[in-house]
């Protein structure tokens, strides 16, 4: 998915004096964010190692519960990148805060969000074949998180849309902040619905009770922070491939410009 | 243990790590096809990593 192109008004049109656009410099790289990766891979192996290998099965679900250490973990950071998303394209629409590097962190945490609510749904699926006897069923909390997935691939697509980055910007976050109204629904739904998906077990919001105790608690616990620390990682590097993008365009179009006066001042 | 669990974890590492891949390959030749006088700035980028 390549669809996170915005650009600076400033660097797409050419100067007052009609020169080429003003250069930024590319997205440097960062140690900070090589630690990140390690951190978070290293996050990730320790929750498939204790997941997989050190904590006990369910007294219920048997082995089938080491799905929860990566499954609910997918949801929150889907959630989670959806979030940042709705409180960027937020920041673009105030005109105080208006820049087009909130709309690119906007699509880019958008384009994060859909792999991981991609491999929500994909999870729960496996999960689901084994507990409930079906791969899929139109249950309000499936539909309404496969409709979310809809919604920002939709998102995503209206981004892919040509238009000025002012324009595109703007839509997007608009699409956005409309986009987002599932999120609470798609968490709500097993409370609002008879569902058969079971309610909240971290924590209920009814009873503010958890039912996940021991090492499973602290597992599921890592699992929520080495995949956050995934999303972050992710986030960082789509956002720094949208602002290469940026610049190329920057440069496709000074090259233009250039071309162009070549040809006008030629004899 | 069955192997919806390790279709599971296999799913997700599979996903992510793909994803993640593509990201760092595209931004690698993104940063190929930026003009010369980036030339020093890529040079210590590969020094980097």
């Amino acid at each position: 998915m390549s669809t996170v192109t915005t650009r600076p008004a400033r660097a797409t049109a050419p100067g007052a004096d009609g020169g080429a656009p003003p250069r930024r410099p590319a997205p440097p790289r960062s140690r900070g964010l090589r630690l990140l990766g390690v951190s978070a891979l290293a996050g990730v192996a320790a929750t498939v190692a204790l997941g997989l290998f050190v904590t006990p099965p369910d007294e219920f679900m048997g082995n089938l519960v080491r799905l929860l250490y990566v499954h609910p973990p997918m949801a929150w950071v889907s959630f989670l990148a959806y979030g940042v998303s709705f409180l960027a394209s937020l920041g673009y629409l105030w005109r105080r805060t208006r820049t087009l590097a909130l709309d690119r962190l906007a699509g880019s945490s958008a384009e994060v969000g859909v792999v991981f609510t991609a491999l929500t749904l994909v999870t729960g699926s496996i999960w689901g074949r084994p507990t409930w006897g079906t791969w899929w069923t139109w249950d309000p909390l499936l539909t309404t998180t496969a409709l979310l997935l809809v919604v920002y691939l939709g998102y995503l697509a209206l981004r892919a849309v040509p238009a000025t980055p002012e324009v595109r910007a703007r839509r997007a976050a608009i699409a956005a902040l409309v986009a987002f109204v599932d999120v609470p629904v798609v968490y709500f739904s097993v409370l609002w619905w008879r569902s058969l998906h079971q309610a909240p077990t971290v924590l209920d919001p009814t009873t503010h009770r958890t039912y996940v105790h021991g090492s499973m608690a602290w597992t599921l616990l890592l699992g929520f922070v080495s995949f956050t620390l995934v999303y972050a990682w992710l986030l960082a590097h789509r956002y720094r491939l949208a602002a290469l993008a940026d610049r190329q365009a920057d440069e496709g179009l000074a090259a233009a410009l250039a071309e162009r006066r070549a040809e006008a001042g030629a004899p | 243990m069955s192997g919806y669990i390790e279709a599971g974890y296999l799913a997700v590492l599979v996903g992510l790590g793909s994803y993640g891949s593509s990201l760092l390959w595209r931004e690698r030749l993104a940063r190929r096809r930026l003009p010369p006088e980036d030339a020093g700035e890529r040079q210590a980028a590969g020094e980097d990593r």
